[in-house]
C-alpha cells in the first residue's frame, strides 16, 4: 500500500517535470527493463537505443497513466512497442539455421539453472526477429497469441508456428549447452 | 506422448520464466545523461514545433481576418439602398400611398437587395391588431438595417428595423432580388386585406431607428470576457549605467533568448460613449514568458553551488544541485516567466462597419516570477532554486494596439476578435545590462453581452 502511494506521488512529480523524481522513478525500474530489451533486441546497441527511447516515451506519455498501480505493466508494453519498432526499422533478417543442430531436442532443463542468463539470452537472441518476439511475448510475458498476432501483424496460427520453431531451437540449443558442461565437467 | 510434449514446452517456458523474474542488468552511468539529453532536445523541439503551428495559425487568422474586412468594405459599397426612402415609405400616413411607394422602393432593381416576407401567426387574443407580417429584408447599406415586421396597428401599421447580423450581409444577397417583388406583392395583398382607411399611419418612434444609434437596441453598456493566447518577446536597448565592456550587450541577450507562447485572460467593462467611440476598462492577468539559452561557461560562481546568471531582464541568482564546477560545455536552457496583473483603459474606435481600431494603456503589476530550467549537465538538475531576477519594477505602464473585429451571433451578443500588439512603455528594471521592453502579439477572442 505504501509502495502504492510512493508510485503515485513518484508519478506525480515526474509529470511536473521534476528532474530528480524521474532519475528516482529511472534508478527504481531501469535495471529490469533493461534485461528485458536484451532479450527482444537483436544486439547490445539495439537494446540501449530501445531502453533510451522507452524510458523517453515513458516520461512523455506518463501524465496519461491513470492508475499507478498499472505503472510497472505499462511500463513493460512501452519497451515491447519500441522494441516491436526497432523491427520494423531493422527490417533486414539474419538468417538463422533452425534444423540444421545435430542436437536433438531435449526435456531435461536442468542446464538452464547452470547457464547465467547472459547466456539463455545469447541463446534467445539469435532467434530471427518475430520468432524472438513471439516467444518472449508467449513464453516470458505471458501475452496471448491473438495479442502477438495483432502486434506483429501476423496470423495467430503464424504465431503458434513462430513460437514453436523458437522452442524447438532454444531446446536444441540448450542440449548443445549441456553436452559442453558435461564435457567440460569430465 | 503428446502430453509428455507440451508439459515439457511448459516446463520450457516456466524455467526461463523464472530465470528472468527477477534479473536485472545495471545500465551504465551515462545512459541517465543521454537519456535527459535527449528529452531537453525533444522537449525544445517540441516547444519550436508549437510557435511554428502558432505562427501559422496565426497568418491563417490574419487572412481570414482580413478577407472579412475587404468582404465588409466590398458589401457595404455595394448595397446601398436608399433607406431614407424606406422611411418616407412606411412613414406615410396612407395605406394606399403604403402600397404605391412600397412598390416604388424597388423599382430601382440591384439598390434594394433582398426582402424574404412571410406571413406570422395569428394573434389569439386581438383579432383585430393580429396581421404580423414577419421579414427579413436586408437593407445592406451601411446603416445595415432589417425590416424586422410591419403589423397592424389600432390606426395604423407599425414596422420596426433590427440591425443585420453580419453574417447574413455575407450570403448571396442578390439571389434574393425575386422574392423582394413577391414579398412586397404579398405584403400590397395584405395591406387591402386589411381594410385600412386613409386615417392610417406609421408609428413614426419605431422606425426612428438608425445605426448611428443601435446603442438604443444593443444597450450603451456591454461586459466582455476574453482570453488571448499569444507569442511574448522584448525589445532592447543599450543600458548606459551598466559597465560597457561587461560583454553583456544586446547582440549577446538576441542571439540566446527567443519568444514563448504567451496567454492572457480578462474582463472588462465598456461603455458606447456614441456611435464610434467606446470607452472600457476591467482586469485581466497575463504571462510574459521568455525563453533563455545559454553556457555553462556564463553561469558566474558566487558560492559553493550558488551563480550569478545575467538575462535581459536582469541578474538573478540559481542554486544549483551540489558543489562543483559546472563544465563549461554545459548547455542550460531556461524561461522565465513573468506574471502580471493589469488595469487596462481602452477606446475603440469605430471605423466601418463592425470593424473597430482598439487603442489603450495598461497599469501593469508584477504578480510573480518564474525560472524554469534545465541543465544537459545531469548532475545539476537536482535541488534547484531560483531567488528572482533582481531590480524588476513591481508597476509599470504599457499600451497596446489592435482591430476589433465584432460579429452578432445573438440579440446583445456578439463575439470578439482582436488581435493586439501591447509592449510596455518603461523597461522591466534600470539595473539589468541592457534595458528590457517586453513585448507581445496576442490575439484576444472573447464574448461581449450588451445590456
Amino acid at each position: 500500500m505504501s509502495g502504492e502511494a510512493d508510485h503515485k506521488k513518484l508519478i506525480y512529480k515526474c509529470v511536473k517535470g521534476d528532474s530528480k523524481a524521474r532519475k528516482e522513478l529511472y534508478d527504481l525500474f531501469a535495471p529490469g527493463f533493461l534485461s528485458l530489451c536484451h532479450r527482444y533486441a537483436k544486439s547490445p546497441e539495439d537494446a540501449r537505443d530501445v531502453f533510451q527511447e522507452g524510458f523517453i516515451k515513458i516520461f512523455e506519455n506518463l501524465h496519461s497513466l491513470k492508475d499507478p498501480r498499472a505503472l510497472p505493466g505499462w511500463m513493460k508494453r512501452i519497451f515491447v512497442n519500441e522494441a516491436l519498432k526497432m523491427i520494423g526499422k531493422n527490417s533486414a533478417h539474419m538468417m538463422v539455421d533452425l534444423s540444421g543442430s545435430n542436437y536433438p531436442i531435449t526435456s531435461q532443463y536442468d542446464v538452464i539453472d547452470q547457464l547465467e542468463v547472459g547466456e539463455i539470452t545469447a541463446i534467445i537472441t539469435r532467434l530471427p526477429d518475430k520468432m524472438r518476439i513471439t516467444f518472449n511475448m508467449y513464453a516470458i510475458e505471458g501475452y496471448s497469441h491473438a495479442e502477438i498476432a495483432g502486434a506483429l501483424g501476423i496470423s495467430v496460427g503464424t504465431s503458434k508456428s513462430n513460437l514453436h520453431d523458437a522452442r524447438r531451437y532454444i531446446q536444441r540449443e540448450l542440449e548443445k549447452m549441456r553436452s559442453i558442461k558435461k564435457n567440460h565437467c569430465v | 506422448m503428446n502430453k509428455n510434449y507440451t508439459n515439457s514446452e511448459e516446463e520450457l517456458d516456466k524455467k526461463l520464466k523464472e530465470r528472468y523474474l527477477n534479473h536485472s542488468m545495471e545500465p551504465e552511468a551515462a545512459m541517465w545523461s543521454e537519456i535527459s539529453g535527449r528529452m531537453a532536445e525533444r522537449k525544445l523541439l517540441v516547444v519550436q514545433k508549437r510557435i511554428r503551428i502558432f505562427k501559422v495559425f496565426s497568418i491563417l487568422l490574419g487572412i481570414g481576418f482580413l478577407s472579412l474586412l475587404v468582404n465588409n468594405l466590398f458589401l457595404s459599397k455595394e448595397g446601398v439602398v436608399g433607406i431614407s426612402k424606406a422611411e418616407d415609405v412606411l412613414m406615410t400616413d396612407s395605406v394606399d400611398d403604403q402600397e404605391a411607394q412600397l412598390t416604388g422602393v424597388i423599382v430601382p432593381k440591384g439598390q434594394l437587395k433582398g426582402v424574404a416576407l412571410e406571413r406570422g401567426d395569428e394573434d389569439p387574443v386581438s383579432k383585430t391588431n393580429t396581421n404580423v407580417i414577419k421579414s427579413s429584408t436586408l437593407q445592406p447599406d451601411d446603416k445595415q438595417r432589417v425590416l424586422e415586421f410591419v403589423q397592424e396597428k389600432e390606426g395604423g401599421l407599425q414596422a420596426s428595423f433590427e440591425e443585420i447580423p453580419y453574417l447574413s450581409r455575407l450570403g448571396n444577397i442578390s439571389d434574393l432580388t425575386n422574392s423582394v417583388f413577391s414579398g412586397l406583392d404579398r405584403l400590397s395583398g395584405l395591406a387591402e386585406d386589411m381594410d385600412m382607411e386613409s386615417q392610417s399611419h406609421v408609428l413614426a418612434d419605431t422606425i426612428q431607428y438608425d445605426i448611428a444609434d443601435s446603442h438604443k437596441v444593443r444597450g450603451k453598456w456591454f461586459f466582455e470576457g476574453f482570453g488571448a493566447p499569444g507569442l511574448s518577446y522584448r525589445s532592447l536597448s543599450t543600458n548606459k549605467d551598466f559597465s560597457r565592456n561587461s560583454g553583456y550587450n544586446k547582440s549577446y541577450f538576441n542571439s540566446r533568448e527567443s519568444a514563448e507562447l504567451a496567454w492572457s485572460v480578462g474582463g472588462s467593462i465598456g461603455y458606447r460613449m456614441n456611435s464610434t467611440l467606446t470607452l472600457k476598462s476591467g482586469i485581466f492577468i497575463s504571462t510574459h514568458p521568455l525563453s533563455f539559452r545559454t553556457g555553462g561557461e556564463f553561469l558566474i560562481k558566487l558560492s559553493d553551488s550558488q551563480y550569478k546568471l545575467y538575462t535581459s531582464s536582469g541578474e538573478t541568482t540559481i542554486t544549483l544541485a551540489g558543489p562543483g564546477e559546472i563544465p563549461e560545455e554545459t548547455v542550460l536552457k531556461s524561461s522565465i516567466i513573468l506574471n502580471y496583473l493589469s488595469v487596462p483603459l481602452m477606446l475603440e474606435y469605430r471605423l466601418f462597419g463592425n470593424t473597430s481600431v482598439s487603442l489603450g494603456l495598461n497599469l501593469e503589476h508584477l504578480t510573480s516570477q518564474h525560472l524554469n530550467w534545465e541543465s544537459t549537465e545531469e548532475s545539476i538538475n537536482g535541488e534547484e532554486k531560483f531567488n528572482g531576477i533582481s531590480g524588476l519594477k513591481s508597476n509599470t505602464i504599457g499600451f497596446s494596439l489592435g482591430l476589433l473585429q465584432e460579429q452578432t451571433i445573438f440579440e446583445h451578443t456578439a463575439v470578439i476578435l482582436n488581435p493586439t500588439f501591447m509592449s510596455h512603455l518603461r523597461p522591466l528594471s534600470n539595473t539589468s545590462p541592457v534595458h528590457s521592453y517586453p513585448n507581445s502579439f496576442r490575439l484576444r477572442i472573447g464574448v461581449r453581452r450588451y445590456f
